[in-house]
């Protein structure tokens, strides 16, 4: 008798959802195994990513995403665009950084502005970050999702402190809730139900179950994440079902071996590579582990981790 | 039992003769109006007896007419007989649900004889028992010493060999013997290994008074009873919080009070004062001579055991958390500050672990593990949840810290399980109002621990809660809701019902203490379980022990996510088993033998290293559970009421 490969079949699948909306709109989610495990079962939408604008000029960033994205640094329909159309984002993810109230501290008004001008540029759906200051999200998020009306979008931060009003605002304008817990299995499945019982859909909730950059804690992360996949398809759970995001960007860029600049340490090599392949790596594992939309910052390892993530398609 | 028919729910209950029938109604789940507690005040809770007899307690607030025509006031009315009920609109908190023909069925807290009955029958004697002697005088002849002469009688007369005699015997025999012409009585104390001692020699016969403590030393709660061992029965009892909560309410900071020598004497101090005054209470009211006692038998956690002997707990709190001692010495009571005479003893149940103590040793034995045949899940709930996982042959146990919420402390009206304390609640779905009844049927001062989970299911039941126990939004706009200086609060008790002339009600942090509490215990569980690899569902009996009033309503219980979802009937509800196991020691020397047998058996899991805990204990941080298809009946019972809502 011939060698068969054993096959695990999975009995859930991760609820297939349409982000964005009219001509951009994509369709995450939908597998029903392991990701990349196609001998397994199918995996019908590949892992996007969403490339990073923030509202207000970043300081302080490292040099390599100064070379990288400077020049559009000043305006965020700019810089959107810049993202769709020469660097390939499947997605934009705008980090509304400057409502937080220690920061500038602008305007669910001023915000919502931003996003419509984003919106207005590109094609591609948007996903709206807020700054995580609890109260204020709750403000600003109402503000975008009102001004969004008419083009559905995913937004958050939610947290379990705050997810009745976005929730609400999502409800009342037709947009999609990320759900954002403290790299927790139980914490993340709690907020889905939470969230379903306010009555929004599970088809519009995103999970982002929290991540750490490689070298800070990732491995946990990764379990986390992992075991949701797990909980969602081998327990068939439906309340962990939901396309994970996973908002990496700003974890790899944070950490010292991205943005030390190589006069500092020149022992560790070239800043450039190091910085884009801290960010690569961070994303591919996040997707190994199950992330359907990967957040991140920088063109090159936006097109190293498109690349990785055809290859592993077509295998 | 007589059987209360309620219609027109068409609802039965069977009850203890003699049983409250307003209470009957809510263990029927029978929704009725009672705001005073069962104190008759309110005159609310008006029923119509259609068929059978009652004693009612004639009451002012029902005219002629009414009692004519069969009314009622539950709350002070008692059941004889089996009876059908009804319940008039005007009694109802809300619309009667349509129910098929049910039964429901409860775990009332076990009767003394079905406690007995969960033991075997046993002829031992006592391990500290008096007894009574005619020595042979001497003469020329004879002239052996007067101590060989009383061990020889006792070994003649009363089997017991080998006696040794203390100094302080000793030196009381020539006057003993010369005062009672060679009658004379011997305090003889059988421990575990070891000869049986002499403790004290009393001219005459005094075998007739022979009366034992029996002492529940819990971190929050403090139990006692006096035992008459002539009778084998328990003559009196009551209980008090500990003391030492003053230096602090959970077993940590008392641990971190008594690392000093200071600490470590006002805390020892504290606990015998505490035991001092409740022994007084209970000789006095059974008029039983304090320095006449025999021995106290003494059940408390390893902490809580360490600090009435005066010793330093310190280590318990360090890797590898070991503490001093697991067996402890034979001493008196004197030596411990604590009331009795000379010769009166203290013995205390072995503590197998640093979080496992004799209060779980004397709960196991009492609750029959070592005689029962089948999977047993025993569960302590107290300040520290203690779960036992066993049958004949295998105990594996666990200790997780649930607080003092169970206990009625660190509830903002919280109380112990004592009279006025309201121990059952049913709240109305549509109106959120309440019923309550209290320990006694008096006005209500506070919430006890089975009031509180009574309390909280039913507004979790009554879609009042959401599933993170913060009130749901839309309760705002009940008048029973309403915002406190610590959060959202729910008004339980009006300050004109009330005994304490205040409103009595339960904050979020309330609700907050007892999810916490109930997390621990349902995770500690879990963890068992998955241990030795075995199905929760495959337990075949639950037997559910803690300082809660008569009732826990152990499908409220269940709907809270505490105690995995089991068939009702194998639940039992046994009351405080520590102070029924350090009973059953004092009755029989053949108990202790088989408490120290226990305390040999356990294996203890150590839940600080254990990898799953954790898990386990956020996924219960949830109402029932973050697992909702762990708890079909909850959900069950949450549809049951939705269904009402729409029908009414």
């Amino acid at each position: 008798m011939a060698f068969q490969e054993p096959i695990e079949k999975m009995s859930g699948r991760i609820r297939e959802i349409t982000v964005g909306g009219g001509d951009g709109a994509l369709v995450i989610g939908g597998e029903n195994v392991l990701p990349f495990y196609a001998w397994e079962g199918d995996m019908p939408n590949k892992p996007v990513v969403a490339m990073e604008v923030y509202d207000t000029t970043p300081e302080g960033w490292p040099q390599p995403l100064v070379d990288a994205l400077g020049e559009v640094f000043h305006d965020p329909a700019m810089w959107a665009r810049a993202c769709v159309e020469q660097h390939g984002a499947d997605m934009i993810c705008v980090q509304l950084a400057s409502t937080d109230p220690n920061a500038a501290d602008t305007s669910p008004e001023d915000a919502a502005g931003t996003v419509k001008a984003v919106a207005a540029a590109v094609d591609v759906p948007i996903i709206v970050y807020g700054s995580g200051s609890t109260d204020k999200d709750a403000e600003v998020l109402k503000a975008v999702a009102e001004a969004m009306v008419d083009r559905p979008i995913a937004m958050g931060p939610t947290t379990e402190d705050n997810f009745k009003p976005i929730t609400a605002a999502a409800l009342a304008y037709g947009h999609i809730v990320v759900a954002e817990t403290p790299i927790d299995v139980n914490m993340a499945k709690q907020l889905n139900i939470l969230i379903s019982q306010l009555g929004l859909p599970p088809e519009r909730i995103l999970l982002d179950p929290s991540t750490g950059a490689v070298g800070y804690g990732i491995e946990y992360s990764f379990t986390v994440s992992e075991r949701l996949r797990l909980a969602a398809l081998g327990q068939n759970d439906d309340m962990t079902q939901m396309p994970m995001i996973c908002n990496l960007g700003k974890e790899a860029w944070r950490s010292k071996e991205a943005k030390t600049p190589v006069d500092e340490e020149p022992t560790w090599g070239d800043a450039h590579n190091r910085g884009v392949l801290w960010e690569a790596t961070t994303a591919i594992t996040m997707a190994a582990s199950g992330a359907n939309v990967l957040v991140m910052r920088h063109p090159e390892s936006v097109a190293l981790i498109h690349k990785a993530i055809d290859g592993l398609m077509e295998s | 039992m007589p059987r209360v028919t309620f219609i027109p729910e068409d609802v039965f209950v069977d009850v203890q003769t003699g049983e409250n029938l307003l209470r009957t109604a809510m263990m029927a789940d029978v929704g009725v109006t009672a705001t005073c507690g069962g104190d008759g005040t309110c005159g609310k809770c008006r029923m119509i007896v259609e068929q059978g007899d009652v004693e009612a307690i004639p009451s002012s607030r029902l005219t002629d007419d009414q009692v004519a025509a069969g009314y009622v006031l539950g709350c002070t009315t008692q059941v004889v007989g089996d009876i059908v009920v009804r319940i008039p609109a005007e009694s109802r908190p809300g619309a009667a649900p349509a129910r098929a023909h049910s039964q429901r069925t409860l775990a009332p807290l076990l009767t003394i004889e079905e406690q007995a009955a969960r033991v075997p029958l046993d002829k031992s004697i006592p391990p500290v028992l008096r007894r009574y002697v005619e020595l042979p005088r001497p003469d020329l002849c004879d002239n052996a010493d007067s101590v060989s002469r009383l061990r020889q009688a006792l070994r003649r007369e009363h089997r017991v060999r080998d006696a040794t005699f203390t100094l302080e015997a000793m030196r009381e025999i020539p006057g003993v013997v010369a005062e009672a012409e060679w009658n004379v009585t011997a305090l003889v104390v059988d421990p575990i290994g070891g000869a049986p001692a002499i403790t004290r020699v009393e001219p005459g016969d005094t075998t007739d008074q022979q009366y034992a403590i029996a002492v529940d030393v819990g971190t929050t709660s403090v139990e006692v009873a006096l035992v008459d061992l002539n009778e084998n029965v328990i003559v009196a009892q009551c209980s008090e919080y500990n003391r030492q909560v003053k230096l602090g309410s959970d077993v940590i900071t008392r641990v971190i009070a008594g690392s000093t020598l200071a600490g470590l004497v006002e805390l020892q101090h504290l606990v015998a004062d505490t035991i001092t005054d409740l022994v007084l209470q209970v000789c006095a009211e059974a008029d039983v001579s304090v320095p006449d006692l025999n021995a106290y038998f003494v059940a408390g956690n390893t902490v809580m055991t360490h600090l009435l002997y005066g010793i330093s707990p310190a280590s318990i709190r360090f890797e590898p958390y070991v503490p001093v001692a697991s067996e402890f010495p034979l001493t008196t009571a004197r030596k411990l500050g604590l009331p009795g005479g000379p010769a009166t003893q203290v013995i205390s149940m072995p503590c197998p672990a640093s979080w496992l103590g004799g209060d779980i040793v004397a709960g196991v034995l009492a609750a029959g593990i070592p005689w029962a045949d089948r999977l047993t899940l025993f569960v302590d709930i107290g300040t520290n949840g203690e779960i036992v996982l066993a049958n004949t042959d295998w105990l594996i146990a666990c200790s997780c810290s649930a607080g003092p919420a169970f206990e009625g402390a660190g509830i903002q009206h919280g109380m112990r399980a004592a009279e006025g304390a309201i121990e059952q609640v049913r709240i109305e779905s549509t109106t959120l109002e309440p019923a309550i009844l209290t320990i006694g049927n008096v006005k209500p001062l506070g919430i006890c621990g089975s009031g509180l989970i009574d309390c909280v299911a039913e507004l979790f039941l009554a879609g009042a809660l959401e599933r993170n126990g913060h009130l749901a939004p839309h309760t705002a706009s009940s008048e029973r809701v309403r915002s406190g200086e610590r959060g959202m609060e729910y008004v339980l008790v009006h300050a004109e019902d009330s005994g304490t002339g205040s409103d009595i009600v339960l904050t979020e942090t309330d609700i907050e203490s007892l999810m916490r509490a109930k997390a621990a215990i349902h995770a500690g569980i879990s963890v068992l379980a998955e241990c030795v690899d075995i199905d929760i569902t495959q337990v075949e009996e639950v037997i559910v022990a803690g300082g809660f009033g008569h009732y826990l309503d152990l499908e409220r219980v269940m709907a809270l996510g505490m105690l995995p979802e089991l068939p009702l009937d194998r639940f039992t509800f046994i009351g405080n088993s520590s102070l029924l196991g350090a009973t059953h020691a004092a009755k029989s020397s053949e108990m202790l033998k088989t408490a120290h047998k226990i305390a040999e058996m356990m294996t203890y899991v150590e839940l600080s290293v254990s990898a799953g805990f954790m898990d386990h204990y956020m996924s219960s941080l949830f109402l029932p559970h973050t697992d909702l298809a762990r708890f079909p009946r909850a959900q069950q019972l949450i549809d049951q009421r939705v269904v009402i809502e729409e029908a009414s």
